[in-house]
């Protein structure tokens, strides 16, 4: 269009168009806003999940003529009066005030005689053990740990009640204008790209959305077994504030590997804490996160995940540590469907090269 | 249809665009579509518009899906830019190509370069696949549009096989 002033440009970029690169350092700086305002990246992230979590139920309803935004606030509605009407229910079974107070004092106390008995048995039939000295070790930095999670706790709940209103909000905006948005963006790619543009980015929607909706759909599942089988477990040992634990234990299961442990740790740190719960409770506590977790593998899993990423174990465990290193626990909730974005677009990438240089 | 005389140069300043419904709606894939159905492709189509020598897509490239000339000319090309350059087709105004990549995976297997300042309208194998997800009859009309366009295509080849081994013989046709 501007000749004469494309000429340097073209000569000292080669084929690359300039349009092209403008979008992709736009993008950059977007993305580095966006790490930057880390306080929007939670309802964002949040709120992709729940509308992936409801397109298959949004494109139902859009079938039978209703819109996707009324679509996307009558499945929300539908979903949010059943979950009331179910605690309304359950409520009196699920234990809602046996909780009266947390100390952190008390689990670095409780911490400390459990596992100084631990140590006591280990010594006796390990006696290189004896210099590692472990229960102090490890009180130490469990109440330390308490200590700061339970100090943020109150901001941590604050936090929750804004996403719990954003959320919906953002994800409605997500659902109704989603494919609008995405018309826009892939209509300001350079010809050159678009192609390859539009196939890359209707795999990653169809991967990403697959693992997702099916990690939901695992985290929801392992949540109910969790509430069933700490339910069970409550006959025997007693088991208070089940519903917040298995609500916490469902979330971290969607981190791959070390979810379950996330959860069991929240549900152990706050049995130690809380007063008038005995020490068996964390044993039971810890019995039922297992029993919920092998009925996951066994039993959930294999039937809900059939759209997998196909990363490998070790791929997934370092982008867990690269996730969780820049951006904590969001970091490791995210970390599994960046990669495998980033897989597709490597594989779409390296298929075009693979094709353009195939011998005719 | 270029506009001339003085009223032309003063009300019309760009090539005449035909609205997008009724360039689909000639289109043989399209051709089965309601108008209702055919404003809900107005809005899944993209529209792109190419200078003059720009590559619409290149030989070996993977295919995404088809283009309809709504205005402007496109050349079909075997060994662009090389020695043994063919030119297979000329297409102008109202006509389609690169349909097969409609399917899904495939490689190109001609190269489509803009002749002059055209535009473009793409529909594309993601297009389609939302299309019958969310409009199924609709989806199903395109993919029977489709499916007739290629037979007719493969008809149209085998003819032309025939004639060749017609003329030269079966062994030379097969060779040739």
């Amino acid at each position: 269009m501007c000749g004469k002033s494309e000429v340097p440009m073209k000569q000292l970029l080669g084929d690359i168009p300039t349009r092209f690169i403008a979008i992709t350092i736009l993008l950059a700086l977007l993305v580095l806003a966006f790490l930057t305002v880390r306080i929007l990246l939670v309802p964002v992230v949040a709120a992709s999940f729940v509308a992936y979590l409801f397109e298959p139920g949004v494109v139902s309803l859009q079938r039978r003529g209703v819109q996707r935004g009324p679509a996307f606030l009558l499945l929300l509605t539908t979903s949010v009066t059943a979950i009331v009407v179910l605690l309304g229910l359950t409520s009196s079974w699920l234990k809602f005030e046996s909780i009266e107070r947390i100390s952190t004092e008390d689990i670095a106390v409780r911490l400390d005689s459990q596992s100084g008995e631990l140590e006591n048995w280990l010594n006796k039939r390990v006696p290189l053990a004896q210099s590692i000295d472990l229960s102090k070790r490890l009180a130490a930095r469990a109440g330390h740990f308490a200590e700061t999670f339970f100090e943020q706790l109150p901001s941590l709940m604050t936090a929750f009640a804004v996403n719990l209103l954003l959320v919906p909000f953002i994800a409605y905006f997500m659902v109704r204008d989603g494919r609008r948005l995405r018309r826009r963006i892939v209509s300001m790619v350079p010809n050159r790209y678009f192609e390859m543009t539009l196939i890359v980015w209707h795999r990653i929607d169809q991967q990403i959305g697959g693992y997702l909706r099916g990690r939901l759909i695992e985290c929801m599942l392992v949540g109910v077994t969790q509430v069933v089988v700490m339910g069970i477990t409550s006959l025997f040992v007693p088991q208070p504030q089940i519903l917040l634990i298995s609500v916490v234990c469902g979330i971290t299961n969607l981190v791959p590997y070390v979810g379950p442990l996330m959860g069991a740790g929240f549900g152990g740190l706050l049995y130690l804490g809380a007063q008038g719960v005995p020490m068996a409770a964390v044993y039971g506590l810890i019995v039922a996160t297992l029993i919920a977790h092998l009925i996951d593998n066994i039993a959930i899993a294999p039937v809900v995940l059939s759209q997998n990423v196909g990363l490998h174990p070790l791929t997934v465990a370092l982008t867990l540590v690269i996730g969780g290193e820049l951006l904590g626990i969001l970091g490791l909730l995210i970390a599994v469907p960046v990669a495998s974005s980033m897989k597709v677009i490597a594989q779409e990438v390296y298929a075009n090269y693979q094709l353009q240089n195939r011998p005719s | 249809m270029k506009p001339d005389g003085i009223w032309g140069n003063i009300f019309r300043y760009g090539p005449r665009k035909e609205p997008l419904a009724e360039v689909l709606q000639n289109i043989p894939v399209f051709q089965d579509l309601s108008p209702k159905e055919l404003r809900i492709l107005e809005g899944v189509v993209h529209l792109r518009t190419y200078q003059p020598g720009e590559t619409v897509f290149a030989e070996t490239e993977p295919g995404a899906g088809m283009y309809v000339i709504r205005y402007g000319r496109v050349d079909v090309v075997l060994k662009h830019q090389s020695e043994n350059e063919l030119v297979l087709a000329e297409l102008e105004e109202g006509d389609f190509f690169g349909e097969m990549a409609l399917l899904g995976d495939g490689s190109r297997s001609a190269t489509a370069v803009a002749r002059e300042k055209s535009e473009l309208i793409g529909f594309f194998h993601p297009d389609l696949l939302e299309i019958l997800e969310l409009h199924p009859v609709m989806g199903a009309k395109i993919t029977l549009g489709l499916a007739k366009t290629l037979a007719d295509r493969l008809r149209f080849t085998n003819m032309q096989v025939r004639d060749v081994w017609e003329i030269r013989g079966p062994n030379e046709a097969v060779i040739g």
